[in-house]
């Protein structure tokens, strides 16, 4: 048994094919003048026949596996034909190089340059061009690969690696699943594969010399497990295994436009927490039509100016615009233990209890004031909530509040077109918030629990922490008695209270947390349709 | 030769989906067409200028042109540069 990383899920049982590729040699020989003009040529019968092939190739993972992976392939092409790229080939080629060399020099610096840049995306651009550059040279040098769409019954497949245009001509139905020596679950090889689900596992170094062609293997793509030569009591226990997983994925996705209704009838509203813009599709894949928590950090992270209201505005809008619904806009929750260059933050020795979330917003109040005009102003695409984080005293609220009011003044002052639903409500995550929640409830139109903070603030225990974080309990009664006490004074109140925290993505605490009366769930996409499963499967 | 400057709104900057926009724009005009971030300037129908520029959200960008689609050709990019593009 050999142990990998699984980047995706599954299992695959078939024989492995070994896919490895030549080393292409290129020589660094000059050329006489007058081969010049002969080897230009070449360079551009190359070019035309590789564009040819990875046309061929995306219109196939198009049909088979759809277009975003087809972009991948598209990007190469537009290496290709790039007029700097090919200028600079030329170039060489013209000072008397050979056109392979040629092509391995540009195609190097070029993969050099992207991987200096300082953003992960574009360092992975760097696979890409050489993947480009390979198939140019192969053509040059008459070494054409075989293509893995040539194959003829299921296999695994064992390589070392693969690249962009390999893994773009994979198809479920010939592999059935992947072993690399190298790879991460963000490799592209990962990425692909999950979209595609063929089980796969990465990191199992030298598989490629100690593994017979032709041999039988069981991949497992959760565990990263790759059992060689399994008997017949091993692959039964794996079939089994396989079975299970394929129903559990099957009743999963007829989940997704279900209803999410208690058995005795009981409607509840669940949502999905989002962090980014790329969460918006990953949230409407799992059936979410509500977003109970929007998270506005990422536009003020990793960046050395303020975001300008016009960008916050045009981010806002993206997601109002896909779930009309309703939206939950939490303002900049940020503290001391982030760097912000922007912003003048003295150094604190407790981050977590210090000058953040709304206690920051209320000191900035240029930065608050223009983040409350964009999330107004997309209220007019859909319904809208507000949502002030870390609230523990009165002040903050009403301050808050007060500001919000003044924005939004202003705003038909200046003629903005503005919505009708514009709900404003506040985090309950402090123990003094939780605990005076009957004299809050009279002045928001919601609560929403963030219990991750709740919890560590109640217990005094930071979860993270390994030798105290067994104090982390969700479930203890000072959590429960909190919930209840916030419950009451929401329901007392006529306003409705959601949780926004980890427990809401909980299956195990579904119940517990509706019996107490939770009018709402939102929960990090992945935990949607289990938790949803859930609901279906309970009486309250 | 026309000159526009723009701000890049899309959060993410311009990265690779973003670039391929660019330069399948830029391409379609009969004009020499260059972008300028910071202190580089690049030829806005070649995608690996394009993409090294690593523009990131709140910069601003230079566009110019010039040849027969010169004006078309910055009005059309600065549309394209100031929104964000859908993910």
């Amino acid at each position: 048994m050999l142990q990998g990383i699984g980047v995706s899920s599954g299992l695959g049982i078939a024989r492995v094919v070994i896919f490895q590729k030549g080393t292409l040699k290129v020589s660094a020989g000059k050329l006489a003048a007058h081969e010049i003009e002969a080897e230009i040529n070449k360079f551009e019968q190359a070019q035309a026949e590789a564009k040819k092939d990875l046309l061929k190739i995306k219109e196939q993972v198009s049909l088979t596996v759809g277009k975003e992976k087809a972009d991948i392939i598209e990007a190469q092409i537009m290496f290709l034909d790039d007029p700097t790229v090919v200028a600079e080939i030329n170039n060489f080629i013209k000072s008397g190089h050979n056109a392979p060399y040629a092509v391995n020099q540009v195609v190097e610096a070029q993969a050099c340059i992207f991987e200096s840049l300082p953003i992960p995306e574009m360092q992975e651009r760097a696979v890409d061009m050489r993947d480009m550059g390979r198939r140019l040279m192969s053509i040059l040098l008459g070494q054409k690969e075989i293509s893995l769409s040539e194959l003829t019954e299921k296999a695994v497949l064992v390589a070392h690696d693969l690249t962009p245009s390999d893994t773009a001509q994979l198809s479920k139905d010939k592999i059935v699943g992947i072993v690399t020596e190298v790879g991460s679950r963000t490799s592209h090889t990962a990425i692909l594969a999950r979209s595609l689900g063929i089980p796969t596992v990465v990191g199992v170094s030298g598989i490629t010399k100690t593994i017979r062609h032709g041999v039988l293997v069981a991949v497992d793509g959760i565990t990263g497990e790759v059992f060689v030569n399994p008997d017949e009591t091993m692959l039964n226990n794996l079939k089994q295994k396989m079975e299970d997983f394929a129903s559990e994925q099957q009743q999963l996705e007829g989940l997704v436009s279900q209803e999410a209704v208690t058995v005795n009838g009981i409607s509840i509203r669940l949502a999905a927490n989002i962090g980014k813009l790329n969460d918006i599709i990953d949230a409407k894949k799992v059936g979410a039509r509500e977003i109970g928590l929007f998270r506005t950090e990422f536009l003020y992270m990793d960046r050395s100016t303020l975001p300008t209201e016009e960008e916050q505005y045009q981010a806002y809008k993206q997601v109002v615009e896909a779930f009309p619904d309703r939206v939950i806009i939490r303002t900049l929750d940020i503290g001391g233990d982030k760097e912000l260059p922007y912003l003048k933050q003295d150094k604190e020795l407790n981050p977590f209890l210090g000058k953040r979330a709304i206690r920051l917003t209320l000191a900035e109040k240029d930065l608050f004031k223009a983040q409350l005009r964009a999330i107004l102003r997309v209220s007019r695409y859909g319904n809208i909530g507000i949502m002030f984080p870390m609230i523990s005293v009165m002040e903050e609220l009403q301050a808050s509040k007060k500001l919000l009011e003044e924005a939004k003044n202003k705003l038909i002052a200046e003629g903005v077109v503005l919505g009708n639903t514009v709900e404003v409500g506040m985090m309950i995550e402090t123990p003094a918030a939780a605990l005076t929640a009957d004299l809050f409830s009279k002045e928001v139109d919601f609560f929403s629990i963030g219990t991750n903070d709740l919890i560590q603030y109640t217990m005094a225990a930071d979860r993270i922490n390994e030798q105290v974080a067994y104090l982390y309990q969700p479930t203890h009664p000072a959590i429960t008695r909190m919930l209840e006490n916030v419950v009451k004074a929401a329901h007392e109140a006529g306003i409705w209270v959601g949780i926004c925290g980890e427990m809401a993505g909980n299956p195990e605490l579904t119940e517990h947390l509706l019996k107490i009366g939770i009018d709402e769930l939102s929960m990090t996409r992945g935990a949607l349709l289990k938790v949803k499963q859930k609901i279906r499967e309970i009486t309250l | 030769m026309i000159k526009q400057v723009v701000t890049i709104t899309n959060p993410t900057g311009i990265h690779a989906r973003p670039a391929a926009y660019i330069v399948k724009l830029a391409s379609q005009f009969d004009a020499t067409i260059r972008l300028a971030v910071r202190d580089k300037e690049v030829d806005a129908k070649s995608i690996v200028s394009v993409m090294t520029l690593a523009a990131q959200a709140g910069e601003e960008v230079y566009v110019s042109a010039e040849g027969n689609q010169a004006e078309a050709a910055v009005h059309a990019l600065v549309d394209l540069l100031s929104k964000p593009f859908a993910e």
